[in-house]
């Protein structure tokens, strides 16, 4: 049974006002995919992101998540993606572990302290389990909610600017982990300004210019280490 | 299209003024004077249609914020506070009349009765209504959303407020307002009061007409604002 | 099922943040005695004039303290995002509603059962005789209050001026609880039924708790 598109999203137009963030948004992104958003700022990316992740409305266009419609499965949607966005969401009161734990608690997870304890080693984070976020330094607590993404194993991530604050050995950690997602079936979609680390991973890439797709690129051909060369050419010669 | 607009416009204009006259004379020349109060009755006339328009406003407020939530429609969302800044405006001329009223009349300016203090609630609510929806953005659609959940749960409380204060003061005697169910009204002063219920309905929808409009234009410069801070 | 156990995780969380700042608690409970002096100072009253004032000196009281509360839960999830991290749970928005409300009650009653015995010692009263009574009003004022405010709160908290506007448009809202509260420990005091004000405490109690939980999925969505 061959399961549905991931991220399917056609006429997608959301308005801040007068203003048009996604101006008719056409994509799709194929399971197993990891699709990287590029694009300036303002060009639309953070706003697609935040409507798959149900936590802003379309004006117009239709879109399904996971084969389902946000409007009337968004609990089901929300439980099978993993969201990082700009603000952390994490507890600065709390430890790392009190807060993955509240996460896990949230989504009913088995095993929690197990997989907690995995991640936060994974994370590089043991160390400091027990110690409030609110001592943590920029880098840790990015650590900490791509740990909070990756919690309940989500089939779909949405991640905005992941390497934000990441040093080179945890940039090379969550490449590695966003690959193993993908040959797991999973699916990414991630925006970012970071040619040199996120065009490595991707597979695919999507180019927003002013909330409208402004060119695809497949980069599966492409070995690992051309395709920043590549994705560099391939944004210089869209502007033109 | 504009030619028709405009047309009614005067029509609206000229029928609301001369029935604005006729109403002023009605009150002033036709209806008799009160024997016991005199003069200052005459301020029922302006009073209770006052009293009137604002419950109706508050009303439409709540109509057009459940409207907006079901719908997204702008239109909605510029019903409802253009008839709540409406419907603020009558509740105050309602607090400054009833106290000129009340002086020579019940000796006193201000009672903490049932009608007076849940009028007077429903005004802070209204003008906290309004001030927050003027701390909110302008663009977008959480302006219309928050102010319509402000909208609905602030008319909830109308009727929770006026049982609480009725309950809470039995004791008070109950305002003597003409045209009450069998309260023996002359006739005259009956005609002089609907008809000047009527005109002041009348006054509110021309004005929620003129006011809808205005935040229609209002939405339109934000709009060129904001395009020309985005170039 | 999993709405439930997103509720009591949510609670959990709220209880543990602040037990470990106990910033709400120290902040309501302070600012209700004070303004039990400060009242008493303004207004002197003697015994019988306390059995009179007193039920409203207690609820205008709560009424400040309470404002701060409603405050303080959300700048712990203002702190990050707003109530991002919640909304992206697969929870449905009303169960995030019911999880604030509930805090919110919890903090302002156990503020309430430390605020009232400091009354009673400044004010020579004794409430002990209709002690039952006098919890379950103040508990259904409190749930009343925390139903309008928890919503209200998150309205306010997006307008520019945050908390500022928050006992502007509470304050009007909460008339009838304040009054029923006045009037039910009044008639506790004289010795009368205060039927009416529990029933007036209650219909305020279905209406907004309704409401809020018809209307908080507007609130927090964009």
């Amino acid at each position: 049974m061959s399961s549905p598109t991931p991220v399917e999203v056609s006429g997608l137009v959301r308005k801040f006002g007068y203003f048009y963030a996604l101006d008719r948004v056409d994509l799709s992104v194929q399971e197993g995919t990891i699709a990287l958003l590029l694009g300036s700022n303002g060009a639309g990316k953070t706003t697609l992101l935040r409507i798959l992740a149900g936590l802003l409305e379309a004006n117009e266009g239709t879109l399904r998540v996971l084969g389902l419609e946000t409007k009337k499965d968004g609990e089901t949607i929300r439980r099978r993606i993993g969201f990082l966005s700009h603000s952390l969401g994490l507890y600065s009161e709390l430890t790392a572990h009190e807060n993955l734990d509240f996460f896990s608690r949230l989504y009913s997870l088995p095993n929690r302290s197990r997989r907690i304890d995995d991640l936060l080693e994974e994370m590089n984070l043991s160390e400091w389990r027990d110690d409030p976020v609110r001592n943590y330094s920029r880098g840790m607590r990015q650590r900490l909610a791509l740990a909070r993404v990756f919690l309940h194993d989500p089939d779909l991530l949405l991640l905005d600017e992941p390497f934000t604050g990441l040093d080179a050995r945890s940039s090379h950690v969550l490449a590695g982990k966003l690959r193993a997602s993908c040959a797991a079936g999973k699916t990414v979609l991630l925006a970012s300004h970071r040619l040199d680390v996120a065009g490595p991973v991707g597979d695919l890439a999507i180019l927003l210019a002013a909330g409208r797709v402004a060119g695809t690129l497949d980069l599966e051909g492409t070995p690992s280490g051309e395709r920043p060369r590549r994705l560099e050419s391939f944004i210089e010669g869209a502007a033109e | 299209m504009d030619r028709n607009r405009a047309i009614i416009d005067s029509l609206l204009l000229l029928l609301t003024g001369a029935a604005m006259a006729v109403n002023l004379w009605l009150i002033f020349y036709f209806a008799p004077l009160e024997r016991t109060m005199g003069l200052i009755q005459k301020i029922f006339y302006f009073h209770v249609p006052s009293a009137w328009v604002a419950f109706l406003a508050f009303f439409i407020t709540f109509l057009m914020s459940i409207g907006y939530l079901a719908s997204r429609r702008d239109w909605f969302d510029r019903a409802a506070s253009s008839s709540a800044s409406i419907g603020t405006v009558f509740c105050t001329i309602v607090l400054v009349t009833g106290p000129i009223w009340a002086r020579p009349v019940w000796g006193i300016w201000w009672t903490w009765d049932a009608r007076l203090t849940s009028t007077l609630v429903l005004w802070f609510i209204y003008v906290a209504y309004l001030l927050i929806r003027s701390y909110l953005p302008a663009s977008g659609t959480k302006r219309g959303t928050l102010s319509a959940v402000v909208g609905i749960i602030g008319f909830l409380n109308v009727p929770l407020v006026y049982m609480s204060i009725r309950w809470w003061r039995t004791q008070h005697p109950q305002p003597v307002i003409a045209g009450g169910e069998g309260s023996g009204l002359e006739p005259r002063m009956k005609l002089a009061f609907f008809f000047s219920l009527a005109v002041f309905t009348l006054l509110y929808a021309v004005i929620l007409r003129y006011r809808m409009r205005q935040s229609f234009i209002d939405g339109r410069v934000e709009k060129l604002l904001e395009e020309r801070r985005r170039s | 099922m999993s709405d439930f156990s997103g509720l009591i995780a949510i609670l959990r969380k709220d209880i543990l943040i602040e037990f470990r700042t106990r910033q709400a608690l120290i902040s309501m409970t302070l600012f209700a005695l004070l303004t039990v002096l400060l009242l008493a100072f303004a207004f002197e009253p003697t015994r019988e004039e306390t059995a009179l004032i007193g039920p409203g000196l207690l609820w205008v009281a709560f009424a400040f303290a309470g404002t701060i509360g409603l405050e303080h839960t959300l700048s712990t999830e203002r702190e990050e995002g707003g109530l991002e991290a919640l909304l992206l749970a697969p929870l449905d928005r009303s169960t995030i509603y019911f999880a604030k409300l509930i805090a919110n009650v919890i903090f302002m009653t156990v503020a309430e059962f430390l605020t009232i015995p400091v009354f009673v010692v400044f004010y020579n009263m004794n409430l002990i005789p209709f002690l039952g009574p006098l919890l379950l009003l103040n508990l259904l004022g409190t749930i009343g209050f925390c139903a309008v405010g928890t919503l209200l709160s998150v309205i306010t908290a997006q307008t520019k001026l945050r908390g500022v506007l928050l006992p502007i448009i509470l304050f009007p809202m909460i008339v009838p609880i304040l009054l029923a509260a006045v009037e039910g420990t009044g008639a506790l005091f004289r010795g009368d039924s205060p039927v009416g004000a529990f029933r007036l405490l209650i219909v305020y109690d279905i209406v907004f708790v309704v409401g809020g939980f018809l209307t908080f999925g507007f609130v927090v969505e964009e």
